[in-house]
């Protein structure tokens, strides 16, 4: 028989491929392909046929044994894995005390890295739920320098530079313009705002966004005055103000007493461009008219568009900029409006139109916290990091309760890189369990943001369903802390040789050095890492502090703005300051109102400016803040009068115009001299020219658009003189009422005087504390994640000293047998957590330099290596070691000498 | 695909296999599939029931002076994903079954 006594190359080649198939396949396989390849070559022998075609033919054959034992690898794994599996369920479920910490401290960290991961993703990675998103671009001012009028968000565009773009452009093969407003929804009372979007007439066919039911708008819905537009709503909307009722179409809906025709609702991931903040209703731009009741959307000095293109096919980001630079001298010379006050023409006109990339959507919100953010993903990171190194010495300790099972398997024939796997399952499954609880947990976590950094006057909306990025982070993160906490134990204790664990398996002396300084240096760096942490936290918590107590200059308990407005009335413009003052009278005679004033910037949530200089000195114009304010505005703020007299009778309109000034303004325009008597000259502003106001007299300094900045020049004119008032207007009333009781009692007055009045109240103090949220989201994670932090190196320096104590047993029994005393086998212990927290701060320090650097903009008057915090922080850290020592060193006194002893 | 979809291949292969080739070997003749696409598909089909395997008698295999053989048999779950495959693909249903239970003679 040939074949059957030499072995042929063909089954050589068998045989060694079988080296690759899983063990336990590996006989059975082998002999299938080696009595197949013998079959064949005895038939072929038979029939005389075993010639050198034929026998390389057997040879090929063969060779696909290499693509079936390939085949049957993942069955290895299936194998080895389940076994593995099984065995780690087993061993966790044993130590259920450890599982449970492990388990809740990833669960956890992972929790909180994700759902401020999630918050990023939704506000800065995510593209905008429309088509193609990458090739939208915004056509923007490269600077506002040159803007002038009313200045709704930074960056926009006027309704006249809009229209130029749009006829001007060839980048684009769409383009549009849309911008944001709020309009009243009730038809008198307290005023239910709804979220308006504008847009133009090519809006959502260039942005691919279809109607979910009835349609969208097109161009020829954009015309300019048109009379009865047809209105969008958003899905939201319609669910929360229809239910969601199938027949919405031909409704009609009344908005700033104009009815609308309902003509479509757009889909439910739809939320307009800017990410942070959806829509209720979207009308044409040319609708804004009728809502607002006058035609200065269009005017060449209200900034409120923001202009989106979609980048032609061919055409990049560079080109567009570059075509946009190009066209914007003719541009900008053709929208300047002829009004334009004198001394900005030349900016405006030389302003220039650029274009970035707007795949991403617009946002308040990412320009607020960004950089807030990622920061606190960092610190998120770091706590993640201590939790890992807890975790790994937790595993070490454990792992010297193991050292025989571990030794005897190896004895066995267990090979060392079978045994890692089998650790680091165990560790993956710790990390995938502690991941899943995270990922619930980052859910409820990061709404939990969204509703923090929500303000009933600007509600946050971000959609924060996981995508494949929220999904890939959490995984990511799962196999990172896996293997960090689980890699270096299992290398350490599969490290030994197994005769000698198994023979030393009784308590040795002392414990070996080499595995505590692993262990002591994963503690240092515990401590380290929570230095820098607590750090963080006290810095951003006294940052807070310092700036919730700022002199505002002004006191805003008590006081309630109310906003009022009364077109319906439909007064003659004589009537409407007459009616004002009756307005305030009423206002003021409620019983519980100390004083109301009126006003038309609302300390720290408004803004309004100009230039101004003394009459009689150079022409040298330099910016002032402006406030047009009623008489009694001070008394309800609590601003002092210094010097002059309040606003009062004398101030009407024909009488010479009169202003109050700050003492900020007296010092930088007439060094400190009393300015009462002086005149001032305001620089020509759209729709008024230059014009001298007699200073009437001279209150304290008041924060006026921003608690962070120091104190401005502010000019304070009577509301009285202005005789361009519209028919509304916002009064501050202090009262000693609760805010509920007195927002009650001024819907009743108003609604005595007339019922389609409407009206809208917001607390100065809740609106001024919004101002700061920012702040207050740092100090508080970053104290939430400080504590979580000590915690933490409370747990670890613990956990290092009872480890340390129970395998000293002995040794402490000795010192205590040869006269040691309680006192000193304290210290020892004691010293030891001391000396830990010594070196974790020493090397915690300099990274605190390195880091906290990137926390410096978002400090308030507070460097970030402030020696308090960090002191505060260092010696925070010592508490902790001694309250995490004491427990441990107090046992360490308790070591009974003959019974340390006899168990040896 | 589902794991127990068949593509055209393992069908021919099941089909092939219920017409009497049963050795891994005979099926690669009368096919004319390569080894490597013939045996990763007898798992699978095994995998999904489709077939079972046995071992050929110990005393056969002792007269041929060889080990033994590998056998493959349709199963009833094999026969009816074959019926349904025979619907998708036309062409497998027109291949009849040869007269004879010995492979042809045929080189390799």
């Amino acid at each position: 028989m040939p074949g059957a006594n030499a072995k042929s190359p063909w089954l050589w080649l068998i045989t060694l491929i079988g080296v690759i198939v899983p063990r336990r396949l590996r006989a059975d396989w082998r002999q299938e392909w080696e009595a197949e390849l013998l079959h064949r070559e005895m038939l072929l022998a038979q029939w005389h046929q075993l010639n050198w075609r034929t026998k390389l033919s057997l040879l090929s054959h063969s060779a696909g044994a290499m693509i079936d034992a390939l085949w049957l690898q993942p069955r290895r794994w299936e194998d080895a894995m389940i076994q593995d599996l099984r065995f780690g369920v087993r061993m966790l479920l044993k130590h259920r005390g450890f599982t449970t910490i492990a388990i809740l401290s990833l669960a956890l960290g992972i929790g909180a890295n994700t759902a401020i991961f999630q918050l990023l993703d939704a506000v800065r990675l995510r593209m905008l739920p429309v088509r193609a998103p990458q090739e939208l671009v915004e056509v923007r001012m490269a600077d506002m320098e040159g803007a002038r009028g009313g200045i709704w968000r930074e960056p926009s565009v006027t309704f006249p530079i809009w229209e130029q773009i749009r006829d001007r452009q060839q980048a684009f093969s769409g383009v549009f313009a849309w911008g944001t407003d709020t309009a009243n929804l009730a038809p008198g009372g307290e005023v239910r705002r709804a979220r308006m979007l504008y847009v133009s007439g090519d809006f959502f066919n260039t942005l691919g966004v279809n109607a979910s039911r009835g349609r969208v708008f097109t161009n020829t819905d954009d015309q300019r005055g048109c009379a009865a537009p047809g209105i969008v709503l958003s899905h939201d909307f319609w669910q929360r103000e229809y239910g969601g009722d199938a027949n919405i179409i031909g409704r009609q809906l009344t908005l700033a007493d104009h009815s609308f025709e309902v003509v479509g609702v757009t889909p439910a991931n739809f939320f307009g461009m800017e990410v942070g903040r959806s829509f209720d209703l979207s009308l044409p731009i040319c609708a804004a008219a009728l809502v607002r009741g006058n035609n200065r959307m269009y005017s060449g000095i209200m900034w409120w568009l923001t202009v989106n293109g979609r980048l032609k096919p061919g055409w990049t980001i560079e080109q567009a900029a570059a075509h946009t630079q190009t066209i914007s001298p003719d541009l900008f010379a053709t929208a300047l409006p002829p009004d334009y006050p004198q001394p900005s023409v030349q900016t405006y006109l030389g302003s220039k139109l650029i274009a970035v990339a707007a795949g991403t959507g617009i946002s308040q919100l990412r320009e607020n916290y960004e950089q807030s953010l990622w920061l606190l993903l960092a610190i998120a990171a770091l706590v993640l990091l201590i939790a890992c190194a807890n975790l790994a010495n937790l595993l070490m300790a454990r792992a010297s309760a193991r050292e025989r099972e571990i030794a005897v398997r190896q004895a066995l024939g267990a090979s060392r890189g079978r045994l890692i796997r089998q650790l680091l399952v165990e560790s993956l499954l710790l990390a995938s369990v502690g991941a899943l609880l995270g990922a619930v947990l980052a859910q409820a976590l990061s709404r939990l943001l969204v509703a923090f950094l929500s303000t009933a006057a600007d509600p946050v909306f971000l959609d924060l369903a996981p995508d494949w990025r929220v999904l890939g982070f959490i995984t990511g993160l799962a196999v990172a802390t896996c293997l960090l906490f689980g890699l270096t134990p299992a290398i350490r204790i599969t490290r030994r040789q197994p005769g000698a664990t198994i023979i030393a398996s009784g308590r040795g002396m002392s414990a070996t050095r080499e595995r505590f300084t692993l262990r002591r240096a994963l503690t240092v760096v515990q401590v380290a890492l929570s230095l820098v942490l607590v750090a963080g936290a006290l810095l951003f918590s006294r940052s807070l502090a310092k700036i919730l107590t700022i002199d505002l200059g002004f006191r805003d308990e008590g006081v309630v703005t109310a906003t009022a407005q009364f077109q319906r009335l439909n007064l003659p413009p004589e009537r409407v300051p007459v009616f004002k003052d009756e307005l305030l009278e009423r206002l003021r005679a409620i019983p519980g109102v100390e004083s109301a004033a009126l006003t038309n910037i609302i300390p720290l949530r408004d803004w309004g400016g100009g230039s101004a200089w003394i009459d009689g000195a150079v022409r040298e114009p330099k910016p002032t803040r402006l406030s047009r304010v009623g008489s009694g505005y001070f008394q309800t703020l609590e601003v002092p009068l210094l010097a002059g007299r309040d606003f009062d009778g004398r101030d009407r309109v024909g009488a010479p115009d009169v202003a109050i000034v700050n003492q900020t303004f007296a010092r930088r325009f007439l060094n400190g001299a009393n300015p009462v008597g002086q005149r001032l000259w305001i620089e020509a502003a759209p729709g008024s020219p230059d014009t001298l106001y007699e200073i009437v007299g001279l209150v304290g300094d008041t924060k006026y658009a921003d608690l962070r900045e120091e104190f401005r020049p502010i000019v304070y004119y009577a509301a009285a003189q202005d005789d361009g008032a519209g028919a509304g207007g916002m009064f501050l009333i202090r009262s000693r009422l609760p805010q509920g009781e007195i927002v009650a009692a001024v819907k009743r007055t108003l609604n005595e005087i007339n019922p389609a009045i409407t009206v809208s109240f917001e607390g100065l103090k809740p609106l001024i504390d919004a101002t700061v949220l920012r702040e207050r989201l740092m100090a508080t994670l970053s104290g939430f994640f400080g504590l979580l932090a000590l915690l933490l190196a409370c747990i670890g320096v613990y956990g290092m000293l009872s480890y340390g104590v129970a395998s000293r047993t002995t040794e402490i029994g000795i010192r205590m047998a040869l006269g040691a005393r309680r006192r000193d086998v304290f210290w020892m212990i004691l010293r030891e957590a001391l000396w830990l927290v010594a070196i974790g701060v020493v090397v915690g320090l300099p990274l605190i330099f390195a880091v906290t650097r990137l926390a410096a903009t978002l400090l308030f008057e507070l460097s970030p290596t402030d020696p308090i915090s960090l002191v505060s922080a260092a010696l925070l850290l010592l508490g902790v070691a001694i309250l995490a020592g004491y427990l441990p060193s107090r046992r360490a006194t308790r070591v009974d000498p003959m019974v340390a002893l006899r168990c040896e | 695909m589902g794991r127990n979809y068949l593509s055209y291949t393992m069908a021919l292969i099941l089909q092939v296999v219920e017409h009497g080739y049963r050795y891994g070997f005979d099926i690669m003749t009368v096919t004319g599939l390569a080894s490597g696409t013939v045996y990763p598909a007898l798992r699978r089909l095994e995998d999904s029931g489709f077939v079972g395997s046995k071992w050929e008698k110990a005393s056969v295999a002792q007269a041929a002076q060889r080990p033994p053989r590998k056998y493959y048999e349709v199963t009833k779950t094999g026969r009816t994903a074959l019926a349904e495959a025979r619907q998708r693909f036309r062409l497998l249903a027109q291949i009849e079954p040869l007269a004879t239970n010995k492979p042809a003679q045929q080189k390799g």
